[in-house]
């Protein structure tokens, strides 16, 4: 019998799992004539009329519900360009289906644009064995459309059938202006739509040019060749994409990732369309580099539209179990707010909070040891705090008990001598000057502290992985601090000789140091000898930076676009994702909120799945999961309790691999039909070339369970259809 | 919330929340659809004050609506939405919770929801819903013992 938690845990399993609404679905279209909003209130005040009025010409009618109905079926007719919007409509074939509007690229290995006719495209599909399109019902035959194909890993946003990631992807919108993607196709089938070669590139003339500057992710500027041009166009001419728009995630961020000045394009723009406010000219497409390949880190998006994840300050995650993930979340509308996933991320229940101060500030984590500061609401000049302190919980946020009743401004886990350091800063605010030293404490278990030191003004630690203290007063003298000492009776500050105050730290390669203000980066600097001297290093970033991180040994920036530190500047990569918010690196981990709230988080870098594909892309694994009786253990990591049900089923086996499949990855529970993701990892046990066992995690509140299941073989996407029920089971356990 | 662009924003960020939520609850896509437009073009109308818990105001004016279109409108709706419907109704059949929630009446099966999907507490619940929290308590209590008692028997 199931108990409580174990309910709540499956309904938040099998309710994700549900199919989505198309996103073009999500709000009632315009119906034609009608563009007068009814009186919004207060709340959204005069101005928003106009902007209303824009957005949703429809809102009139929506007080009589059978309109609904009606306004679903039409098309929007808003402007001469409104036949335009009508979708082209479902077209199925055998390795050809138009899924809904938009996809998400989550790899991206090659992409190519063209330029030509519904005429051309129609002509085009049909040489290649792809039914017409239903555009030519909606769109004048001569309507020139940008097509942009891409492949890799890419998934439909949304539609009744999931039918797991496509290699390629045909994306169509119309040329020259900003509507979105009105038409998308994907298939399995091969790594490359071959029909798009043999589609016609009516590009018009190019304009050969340089790359001047890129202003951000979407705009360039570029210096036209021909002298003649500069007549017509200006020279250097300002570009910017707008075709990207729904190849999500990031859209821009592919557009023009990869274009470094000095680099030769060819441009293909409009004539018309001339945006008066910056003078720019909307791209039709620029010819794309090599460069444009998307590069490792790769990053899975693992929450979507979470409304409990608004807004993301502060994060922590278990040292024992990287499922377990900690985040103080709220913005300007309310109050903090903590909450926990024990999914590695996917899933975001609040916790309770028995704080009565400001609400959860900045959080650690160690195990099931959980630590929130609380700054308070009433803080005296000597720190102390009727509402604010710190709180701890030991079983990974159920309960809580207040360990200071001072206040706390923040607290961090830094690693120390093998474990987990805890420090916290105790704010010190003196009446009538500027900020007063702050008190810097440290813990070992949690619960037990004692003050190691002071610094001038309020501290910036060591973010992450680098056990430093500095501060944010100007004030001259040292400015950084290092942890020094054995255990908790010696640990003190000691002052680094010559050094320079800072903001956050990352450790980069080798001695090498660098120093941000996380959530308001500008200028990162670097140091090489271990913090004394620092550099501004920032030549190459372009525009806003939302912060840093280190993976296979490089680093990283990310903010509109994403950047490498190449050793002596910044160059721009193609990471797959969308523009960044705020970046937490945690460890080896590394997390990603985007500006619309979305969490992403990096693969493990170890890539042992790729030599070990279970399956090939564009299938799925067949299991028949066991789900009784559940192994594992309360508290052990999804690794430890699958390899532990692993030794003990196969007691004889000793050459064998972990593989984590991710959670984001789908699979097919034998006779269930559609395909799964598991809510927790799935840890695959084989030997490099052989499939031996799998185990599918089910995270729960404070435990977690292995399931054993067995591998039946691979099913295509095709399986999956009612029409083609039968699978392709492998009696010998090896893959397909 | 500044605009009706803001609203939409806030809107289209709860919507993969809600709207699986608002099917697991009414079993019926099309009805399920209709109760979102509802909801957004209620919000348009009269926005919530605040942005706190807008998956669960979503929720709970969709399904508001919800109620009052199924006595209006369900003779007008066609085989092709019935059929969806019957889709949909199958798949939460071959799902777990689908069954487990079955076994509830509507109006538990969206105190449950909101509380473990939508990830509400209690008192937030009975805040959004206009009950008492003592009421949310004892409805998502007896719902819970329903489920276990139907899945011991399953």
């Amino acid at each position: 019998m199931p108990d409580d938690d174990t309910i709540g845990r499956i309904i938040r399993r099998d309710l994700d799992r549900l199919p989505m609404l198309p996103a073009d679905r999500w709000v009632p279209r315009a119906q034609p004539g009608r563009g007068r909003l009814p009186a919004l209130g207060a709340r959204f005040g005069r101005g928003a009329l106009a902007v209303g009025a824009a957005a949703f010409l429809i809102v009139g009618a929506l007080a009589v519900g059978s309109t609904l109905r009606a306004l679903r079926a039409s098309p929007v007719a808003s402007d001469s360009q409104a036949a335009r919007m009508q979708p082209l409509g479902i077209c199925a074939a055998s390795q050809d289906r138009v899924l809904g509007l938009s996809g998400i690229v989550t790899r991206l290995d090659r992409i190519a644009v063209k330029r030509m006719t519904v005429q051309d495209l129609d002509a085009g599909r049909t040489a290649g064995g792809i039914p017409p399109s239903q555009s030519s019902n909606a769109l004048a035959s001569s309507t020139v459309l940008c097509v942009v194909a891409v492949s890799g890993e890419i998934r439909q946003s949304f539609g009744l059938l999931d039918t797991g990631p496509s290699r390629w992807a045909v994306f169509v919108s119309v040329a020259g202006g900003d509507e979105p993607t009105i038409s998308s196709s994907m298939g399995n089938d091969a790594d490359w739509p071959s029909y798009f070669d043999a589609l016609p590139d009516r590009q018009g003339s190019p304009y050969p040019g340089t790359v001047l500057e890129v202003l951000g992710s979407d705009e360039l500027k570029v210096r036209l060749e021909s002298a003649a041009l500069s007549a017509e166009f200006g020279n250097p001419v300002l570009v910017k994409a707008n075709k990207y728009t729904l190849i999500q995630p990031g859209s821009s961020t592919v557009a023009a990732t990869g274009v470094q000045p000095g680099d030769r394009v060819s441009i293909f723009f409009e004539r018309e369309g001339r945006n008066p406010s910056d003078g720019a000219y909307p791209l039709s497409n620029f010819r794309l580099t090599d460069a444009a390949t998307i590069q490792p880190p790769a990053f899975d998006l693992i929450a979507r539209g979470n409304a409990n994840l608004q807004r993301i300050s502060d994060l922590a995650l278990s040292d024992t179990s990287a499922q377990h993930v900690w985040a103080i979340v709220g913005d300007a509308a309310g109050p903090p707010r903590l909450v926990h996933s024990d999914d590695g991320g996917r899933t975001w229940p609040k916790l309770p909070w028995p704080g009565r101060g400001m609400g959860p500030g900045h959080v650690a984590a160690a195990g099931s040891t959980v630590l929130v500061a609380d700054l308070g609401s009433d803080t005296a000049s000597n720190g102390t705090s009727a509402t604010g302190g710190l709180y701890l919980s030991k079983d990974s946020g159920s309960t809580w008990k207040q360990v200071s009743s001072e206040a706390v401004r923040r607290v961090i886990a830094v690693p120390f001598q093998g474990g987990t350091l805890f420090l916290a800063e105790h704010f010190w605010i003196s009446r009538g000057a500027a900020t007063g030293p702050s008190r810097i404490f440290a813990s070992i278990d949690g619960e037990t502290w004692r003050q190691v030191g002071e610094v001038p003004g309020p501290a910036a630690f060591g973010a992450w992985d680098v056990p430093l203290v500095s501060f944010e007063k100007n004030v001259p003298g040292d400015g950084l601090f290092r942890i020094e000492g054995s255990d908790l009776a010696s640990l003190r500050l000691v002052v680094v000789p010559g050094s320079t105050r800072s903001q956050g730290f990352l450790r980069g390669n080798g001695n090498d140091l660098w120093s941000f203000n996380p959530g308001n980066i500008l200028d990162p600097r670097l140091s090489v000898d271990g913090g004394r001297t620092w550099r501004v290093a920032s030549t190459g970033l372009i525009g806003r930076i939302a912060g840093l991180f280190r993976a296979n040994g490089a680093i990283y920036a990310l903010g509109d676009a994403a950047y490498q530190w190449d050793g002596s500047q910044w160059r721009a990569v193609s990471i797959l994702i969308g523009k960044a918010g705020s970046v937490f690196q945690l460890g080896d981990h590394v997390f990603v909120q985007d500006l619309p709230g979305d969490l992403w988080r990096m693969r493990p870098s170890s890539g042992s799945l790729s030599e070990f594909p279970i399956c090939p892309l564009g299938q799925s694994p067949l299991l028949d999961v066991i789900q009784t009786p559940a192994l594992g253990d309360q508290a052990g990591t999804g690794a430890a309790s699958a390899e532990a049900a692993f030794k003990k089923a196969y007691p004889g086996v000793t050459d064998y691999k972990m593989y984590e499949f991710g959670t984001t990855r789908p699979y097919v529970e034998k006779s269930a039909g559609p395909e799964q993701t598991s809510s927790g990892p799935v840890w695959i046990v084989g030997n490099g070339r052989t499939f031996i066992s799998l185990y599918i995690g089910s995270p729960g509140q404070s435990s977690w369970f292995a399931h054993p299941a067995t591998f039946l073989g691979c099913r295509t996407s095709q399986d999956l259809r009612p029409s083609s029920p039968t699978s392709s089971p492998h009696p010998d356990g090896t893959r397909g | 919330m500044d605009d009706a662009r803001d609203w939409e924003v806030l809107y289209r960020n709860a919507v993969p929340r809600v709207y699986p939520a608002l099917l697991a609850t009414l079993r019926d896509p099309e009805l399920a659809e209709d109760a979102l437009h509802e909801a957004f073009a209620e919000g348009l109308k009269r926005p919530p004050a605040t942005s706190e818990n807008l998956a669960g105001w979503l929720f709970r004016v969709a399904l508001r609506r919800a109620r009052r279109r199924r006595w209006g409108f369900i003779s007008l709706r066609g085989q092709e939405k019935r059929a969806a419907a019957d889709e949909i109704g199958a798949l939460l059949d071959r799902m777990e919770a689908g069954r487990l929630l079955a076994l509830l009446t509507e109006r538990q099966r969206a105190l449950v929801v909101a509380h473990y999907y939508l990830g509400l507490t209690q008192a937030e619940t009975a805040n959004l819903f206009g009950v008492r929290p003592g009421t949310v308590s004892a409805t998502i209590a007896k719902a819970l013992s329903r489920m276990r008692k139907g899945a011991a028997h399953a």
